[in-house]
């Protein structure tokens, strides 16, 4: 029997785009690069590029003890609705007073989650691994609120969406979460949505970030871009 | 000068150093590029564009600013293109339009000879008898009628949509709205500013602007780039809507613009006046010869007559003279023109001044040929000028159509003759010429005023509203005296005439929505532009009433055409595609649309596939099935008021088939129930009701139900499979250490197993009437953990099933399908589902008092099972089941929701819904009416199928 592993739903437009592919520790396969990371980068930097960030873990926390439980064992807990608060590489987000996600490197995901389950463990908390039920696709470059403002009716304006800030909004005629959490100096956006419209909402926005020179990129150079 | 063209000028657009080929009409001709299309046409000495609507008059250009349709023209596959906006391209194919043979000999144009035949509204009233002939009529009016061809072949364009904010929006680059934009920015607003030209400064660019002018313009692009203002040119601006919502096209792609503030400072637009042949080629507003000869250094003849009630026309006849132009008169209607600097000039050269006059008729074969001025006192003395155009600056109309979308009220100011806007609502300004006459320095005051109102900093009452010292810019004349028979237009779109206009007011439509309608006047490409004033103004005099008394029209979006590809934008679709999609694909499955899904509806061999799960074991992809996880110590108590059945005694481990219904006893959806923990369930629901069920549940969770109950909808995040058939066990062993025999897995069970080393949730249930596993692992598994199921199948004849084969399977036991079976007012009971309902449960639940009461007095109808003893491939679903008894005329008295071919029963089968005493006789025989003839079928009660259920509990 073979290995198990873990596809995103974008794998078939990987395929077609030529993906150079390789696979994590966890079992997820993933592209390590389209053109080649200068290329990549140098879109990233000039224009937009679209990654797919789908291997990293997403832990879903509901319940009204979710800041306390989060900030002890995370170390933080944004107490604002829509905020993001940083843990090392792992970001918390709060969606609801009583409900928050919680991103993470594939790398610490299972030990994350297991933190919060044992931190949690007498309280009143429901804590759901859904990594598999959410693509996380990543939007990078100096032209990614205008390619985002094609698809989205939200205020991409610095002053109105601001980095380490969330919306959960409609995004090409779906429900999506969207987190900016900036890459370096270039503005930067998470988006999370059901993964059986992973490949639609690839499509469409590469679709739409086609007058504005969008490229894909690969994990190597979002590495890269996010140091 | 060399022709048309004058020497080369500042300002002007061309780059008279790259010159562009192109053809219009099947000539060739020559541009520069900055021309459009029609300024290139004017130079090359074509007046001649187009053919007019009903009569199809030659037509040729009138504003030259893309809001009359006198240049409409096809280019490409393109039709109704404006000529006087396309810039030209190299190689560009221009065609005229609405003519047959050709625009110089359109044999179309002899309906004018037959015009007093159709006057206004004829089309309403004609070819309606005899009925016989309206095919005929038909393809006639169909040929006739329209602009331009639509290619059906062009390939899909690319169009899409932004969306856009600022706290202060201004419409129009001209000095009003720049200065307005500059205001705004330095109080803090962040701007957009939206002009429908390609470049900032509104009518400085074709006016004779002076050096300060020029460099004003300069300096506030500067202060704004400055300020990080966004400009958007080319664009217009084509809807107001509530809450400042504006919508704005720019070529292909469609704005929506969140707005805080809107300053109107879209200026004015000259509208021709009435008069005899006043659409000719070589009749043009003012406004058009001037933006020929600033931006494109054309002239539209050598000899013209400048006819007009205004300053403004005075300085078109000094930019004539300085260009070269010999002027035949200037006509002014006003009896003693105020003197200035081009009244001046005008004298100087020695023109012939005519006050007191205007025109009566414009006259030549093809174009203007001469014109007739007569005394607009309507004493004798008419002149006859001879010229090769005429020139009309006689009103100007504001361009506040966003003001009157947002509900400004409009007031007709008898002494300015135009239409002013009052009660602006909050939050929007009009500034500069938009909102009524006023001088050059008072548009730049009134822009600043109005932008620093518009960004919260000050009220700019008084500098905006206030009635302005300059001079009135609109004629009093309603229409010329005088003229020589010749039609008088009102609606260049429609050709639409002032005798039109008084025949629909006599035939009683004298109210001025109903005179629009009937006549059409203002429905064309103009959308009122040109006709709007002139049509009250007329409607006013026919009726004997005020132009305020007779009001105007409502003003709606969008302002300018706009194409449909533009109000579609990129296509957006959502479809969701399963973890295994790309397995179905590449088998060549036959996909289908189920809710938001895309789902495999068979592999090529529905029948085959039935056969491999009823003889060994098949395999489908159900991950579109509902999922929510519900934990929480009241998860089993909100069950219980959220579907009809009993909860609070189902065992961990155990699973149970539940419906849902409203509270009018309406089923809502169905799916299983597993109870994996004390306080943690899983909750399955159809495919397409999924999402309907989360909000249902989500509703009365957040209106109290289910203290501490958590809901996460896991849909997407488990893949799910159903491995059914005899042979499932045997396969699935194979994959995984739990033990499936059915003593420790029975029938109704939930198991949490590892299949393949992916953490699995196992279901014992089916579908299908067969021993089946529903297998539910994490969805990043899923692709790997078909594959390996297929692999691992290949020896026990294991073959995936689609949808189809599925729907065959549960129809076989008589399953019904939510949403197929039942609709918008079905219950549970109805549905021979009764078994299912509790209604002796302790606690209240949704539906319990409709059902309580239908359970009482018995459903009329009933679903029920109905075999035909034969393969009868006529009967389809949605059939009417109909009463042929009594020799009457057959009743519907029920009809078919879902039916097959049986491969097992070798019959056709279905459900349907028939009378209650019908469906309680098993069976009994009744009729299903099919292409136009009576199929006979018979009640069967229970699953066709393996009735004792022996086989999926085995």
């Amino acid at each position: 029997m073979a290995t198990p592993f873990l596809s995103s739903p974008l794998e078939r437009t990987w395929t077609l785009l030529g993906a150079t592919m390789a696979q994590l520790d966890g079992g997820w396969r993933i592209p390590a690069s389209f053109a080649g990371s200068e290329l990549e980068l140098r879109a990233a930097r000039q224009a937009v590029v679209l990654g797919d960030d789908t291997a990293r873990g997403k832990i879903r926390l509901q319940g009204d003890a979710v800041a306390q439980v989060v900030r002890q064992t995370l170390g933080d807990a944004p107490d604002e609705v829509g905020v993001v608060a940083h843990a090392g590489a792992t970001e918390i987000t709060r969606l609801r007073p009583d409900l928050c996600h919680v991103g993470t490197p594939a790398e610490v995901h299972a030990e994350t989650l297991a933190a919060l389950q044992s931190t949690s463990r007498d309280v009143p908390l429901t804590i759901t691994d859904v990594t598999h039920g959410r693509f996380e696709l990543r939007l990078v470059g100096p032209a990614a609120p205008t390619l985002l403002s094609k698809v989205c009716g939200l205020d991409f304006d610095p002053t109105v969406f601001s980095a380490d800030q969330a919306r959960e909004t409609s995004v090409a005629k779906t429900h999506q979460l969207l987190i900016r959490v900036d890459a370096g100096k270039l503005p930067a956006y998470r988006l999370l949505g059901g993964r059986a419209l992973g490949a639609y909402v690839w499509d469409t926005l590469m679709v739409a970030g086609r007058d504005l020179g969008i490229a894909p990129i690969g994990h190597a150079a979002l590495q890269t871009l996010d140091g | 000068m060399n022709g048309r063209r004058v020497d080369a000028r500042p300002g002007e657009v061309l780059d008279r150093g790259r010159s562009l080929q192109f053809q219009f009409n099947g000539r060739s001709y020559e541009g520069y590029v900055g021309d459009t299309v029609a300024s290139a046409l004017t130079a090359a000495g074509v007046e001649l564009i187009s053919r007019s609507f009903k009569y199809h008059r030659p037509r040729g250009l009138l504003c030259c600013a893309g809001h009359c349709p006198n240049c409409l023209v096809q280019i490409g596959d393109e039709p109704s293109v404006r000529a006087c906006r396309r810039p030209l391209e190299e190689g560009m194919v221009v065609e005229p339009q609405n003519c047959w043979p050709s625009l110089d000999r359109d044999v179309l144009s002899l309906t004018e000879r037959a015009s007093r035949f159709m006057p206004v509204g004829f089309y309403y009233k004609t070819f309606h008898r005899p009925k016989v002939l309206w095919p005929a009529f038909e393809h006639v009016l169909r040929n006739a009628a329209g602009l331009g061809v639509i290619d059906e072949n062009t390939p899909e364009g690319e169009f899409d949509k932004q969306y856009m904010h600022a706290d202060v929006v201004v419409v129009g680059g001209g000095p009003a709205g720049l200065a307005a934009a500059v205001a705004a920015a330095d109080g803090g607003a962040r701007v957009l500013v939206v002009d429908e030209n390609p470049q900032l400064g509104g009518h400085l660019r074709h006016s004779r602007a002076d050096a300060a002018s020029s460099q004003r313009v300069t300096d506030c692009k500067a202060r704004l780039q400055q300020a990080g203002a966004t400009i958007l040119t080319d664009t217009a601006i084509v809807g107001w809507y509530q809450d400042h919502w504006l919508s704005a096209v720019r070529g292909n792609r469609l704005f929506k613009i969140r707005a805080g503030a809107v300053v109107v400072a879209s200026g004015a637009f000259e509208a021709p006046p009435v008069f005899a042949g006043n659409d000719l080629p070589g009749v043009l507003l003012g406004t058009a010869v001037q933006r020929l000869l600033h931006l494109y250094g054309t002239i539209p003849g050598q000899r013209g007559v400048v006819v007009t009630a205004n300053d403004t026309g005075w300085a078109v006849a000094t930019d004539l003279l300085a260009a070269g132009v010999e002027l035949g008169a200037v006509v002014d209607e006003r009896a003693d023109p105020p003197a200035g600097v081009d009244a001046e000039a005008v004298k100087a050269a020695g023109v012939q001044v005519l006050a007191g006059y205007t025109i009566a008729a414009a006259r030549g074969k093809g174009g203007v040929a001469e014109v007739s001025v007569v005394p607009v006192d309507g004493s004798a003395g008419e002149q006859r000028i001879r010229c090769e155009f005429v020139a009309l600056s006689t009103t100007w109309i504001p361009s506040a159509e966003l003001a009157s979308m947002a509900g400004a009220r409009s007031r007709y100011d008898d002494e300015l003759a135009e239409m002013r806007h009052d009660d602006l609502p909050e939050g929007l300004f009009l500034a500069g010429r938009a909102a009524g006459p006023c001088t050059p320095e008072q548009e730049w005051t009134q822009g600043a005023s109005a932008g620093a109102a518009a960004a919260g900093n000050g009220s700019d009452a008084g500098a905006v509203d206030s009635t302005v010292q300059a001079l009135p810019r609109c004629s009093k004349l309603v229409a010329a005296p005088g003229g020589d028979g010749d039609k008088r237009f009102v609606c260049f779109c429609e050709d639409v005439t002032d005798v039109d206009i008084d025949t629909a007011i006599a035939e009683g439509f004298d109210r001025i929505e109903l005179l629009k309608r009937y006549s059409t006047i203002g429905m064309g490409p103009c959308q009122g532009r040109m006709c709007g004033l002139n049509g009250i103004r007329l409607c006013a005099r026919a009726t004997g009433k005020s132009v305020q008394e007779t009001g105007r029209t409502t003003g709606r979006p969008p302002v300018t055409p706009v194409s449909l590809g533009v109000l579609a934008g990129q296509k957006m679709d959502p479809v969701q595609l399963s973890a295994v999609h790309d397995w179905h694909v590449e088998q060549g499955a036959s996909m289908m649309v189920a809710g938001p899904w895309l789902r495999p509806e068979h592999y090529g061999d529905p029948a085959a596939e039935v056969g491999a799960v009823r003889d060994a074991v098949g395999l489908i992809d159900v991950s579109p099935l509902g999922k929510l996880q519900l934990t929480g110590p009241g998860v089993a108590a909100m069950l219980e008021r959220l579907y009809v059945n009993q909860w609070q005694n189902l065992r961990r481990g155990r699973v149970r088939y539940g419906i849902m219904c409203n509270d009018e006893g309406v089923v809502l959806d169905d799916g299983v129930c597993a109870r994996l923990g004390e306080k943690e369930w899983y909750v399955s629901t159809t495919s397409t009701g999924a999402s309907g069920a989360l909000e249902w549940m989500e509703w009365w969770r957040q209106s109290g139900w289910g203290e501490g109950v958590h809901i996460t909808d896991l849909t997407e995040t488990h893949a799910a499979f159903n491995l059914a058939g005899p042979r499932a066990r045997e396969l699935l062993q194979t994959l995984t250490s739990r033990d499936l025999s059915n003593e420790k897995f029975p029938y109704m069970r939930a198991r949490r197993a590892t299949v393949a080393d992916v953490p699995c949730l196992l279901l014992r249930i089916g579908f299908t009437g067969e021993l089946a596993y529903e297998i539910h692992c994490p969805a990043g598994y899923g692709r790997y953990l078909w594959d390996t199921l297929i692999d691992a199948g290949d020896p026990y004849g294991l073959r995936p099933f689609g949808v189809e084969a599925q729907r065959i399977l549960r129809l076989e036991k008589a399953h019904f399908i939510v949403g197929q079976d039942t609709d918008a007012l079905t219950d549970p009971i109805s549905a021979d589902a009764a078994w299912a309902v509790q209604l002796d449960k302790e606690c209240d639940f949704l539906g319990r008092r409709a059902l309580t009461r239908i359970s009482e007095q018995g459903p009329k109808q009933r679903l029920v099972g109905f075999r035909t003893g034969r393969r009868a491939d006529s009967i389809v679903e949605g059939l009417q089941i109909v009463d042929k008894d009594g020799g009457k005329e057959p009743e519907i008295i029920g009809w078919v929701s879902s039916c097959r071919f049986s491969p097992t029963q070798q019959e056709t089968i279905g459900l349907c819904w028939l009378p209650t005493e019908l469906a309680a006789q098993a069976e009994a025989p009744f009729h299903i009416y099919t292409e136009g003839r009576l199929e006979e079928a018979r009640v069967h009660h229970g699953p066709f199928y393996d009735p004792e259920g022996a086989r999926l509990r085995g």
